[in-house]
C-alpha cells in the first residue's frame, strides 16, 4: 500500500487541511443483531460480547488512544403501532470501558414502564483518536 | 520506533481498511461461552467473533502478535501503544483464531487465573447456542455436559 503525505485536500475550490479528515473520521463500527448474536456488519471490531438481555461490549482491533473515545449508537424501532422509545447506551457506568471495549445496554420504554431489550438492529460508531 | 515500524508495514487500522476491501467476511462456527469468576450472580456471557476480522485472521499479515495486546493491557491511558505498529503474523486456522480472541477480548480471570473446579469457559458450535432468549439471564454453562465430554 503507498502512502500519501499532503497537509490538504482541495478540490480546485474548496480547501481542508487533511487533519480535519483523518481526525473526524470513524474510527470503527458495528451494525449488530443482538437478539440473533450475529453480526451485519462492522469494520475495526474484533468481536461483541453478549452479555445477557439487553447487555453487550463491542471490542475494537485497532484499540482508541484513550478511554474518552465517543459512541455514537442507534437502535431500531420496537413497534410499528406503538409509540415505544428505544435506545442503545453507554453501559460504563456499571461495567469497565477500556480503550479496546465499550459496554453498552439497550431498553425500550413506553409510558411507566421500561425494559432491557435485545435489539435486531443496533448501530455504533467510534470517534476519536486512534492508539 | 513506531514511525519506523509503519513504513515497512503500515498501520493496523490501514492493514483492517485494506483488508475489508478486499476479502469476503467469513462467519465462524464457533462461539465461545464464558463465565466470569469476578461475577458469579451474571449469565454466561457469549463471545460472536467479527465476520471481518476472521477473514483477516484466516488471511494472515494482517493482525498484530496477541502478546502485544496482552502487554498494551498495562500501557496507561493515552501512552503510545505497541499492537498498532507491530509486525503482522501470518495466517491462522479458525482454530487458531478463536483462541487468540479469547486471550484478546475475554477477562483473564477466566482463561488464564481461574483455578476452580467449575466449568467456565467452553469453545462451542454456533448451533448449542439456545436461538430461544426468553431465560436469556438464567444461563448458566452445562456443568455435566462437560463431565459427558
Amino acid at each position: 500500500m503507498s502512502t500519501l503525505n499532503v497537509s490538504n485536500i482541495s478540490d480546485g475550490t474548496d480547501t481542508v487541511e487533511t487533519g480535519y479528515v483523518v481526525n473526524g473520521s470513524v474510527k470503527a463500527w458495528a451494525y449488530i443483531n443482538h437478539s440473533s448474536a450475529v453480526y451485519r456488519e462492522s469494520f475495526n471490531t474484533s468481536s461483541f460480547t453478549d452479555l445477557g438481555t439487553g447487555k453487550g461490549l463491542i471490542n475494537l482491533t485497532n484499540s482508541m488512544d484513550t478511554v474518552n473515545y465517543s459512541v455514537t449508537t442507534a437502535a431500531n424501532a420496537v413497534s410499528s403501532g406503538v409509540s415505544y422509545v428505544s435506545a442503545i447506551m453507554d453501559f460504563t457506568y456499571y461495567y469497565s470501558r477500556s480503550v479496546s471495549s465499550f459496554p453498552f445496554s439497550s431498553t425500550y420504554a413506553y409510558q411507566t414502564s421500561s425494559s432491557f431489550y435485545d435489539m435486531p438492529y443496533g448501530h455504533f460508531a467510534f470517534q476519536g483518536d486512534l492508539a | 520506533m513506531s514511525q519506523q515500524v509503519a513504513q515497512t508495514h503500515g498501520h493496523l487500522w490501514d492493514r483492517l481498511a485494506e483488508a475489508k476491501s478486499r476479502l469476503a467476511p467469513v462467519q465462524s462456527q464457533y462461539r465461545v461461552l464464558f463465565e466470569n469468576p469476578a461475577e458469579p450472580d451474571a449469565p454466561a456471557s457469549v463471545l460472536v467473533p467479527d465476520p471481518n476480522w476472521m477473514a483477516a485472521a484466516l488471511e494472515g499479515n494482517i493482525l498484530p502478535p496477541i502478546d502485544t495486546y496482552l502487554r498494551d493491557r498495562d500501557v496507561p491511558d493515552g501512552q503510545p501503544k505497541e499492537h498498532p505498529y507491530a509486525k503482522p503474523i501470518g495466517p491462522m486456522t479458525e482454530e487458531e483464531a478463536i483462541e487468540y480472541l479469547i486471550q484478546k477480548d475475554i477477562p483473564p480471570q477466566v482463561w488464564r487465573d481461574y483455578q476452580g473446579n467449575r466449568s467456565v469457559m467452553k469453545i462451542v458450535p454456533v448451533e448449542l447456542i439456545p436461538s430461544d432468549r426468553s431465560f436469556r439471564n438464567a444461563w448458566k454453562i452445562n456443568q455435566e455436559m462437560e463431565l459427558a465430554a
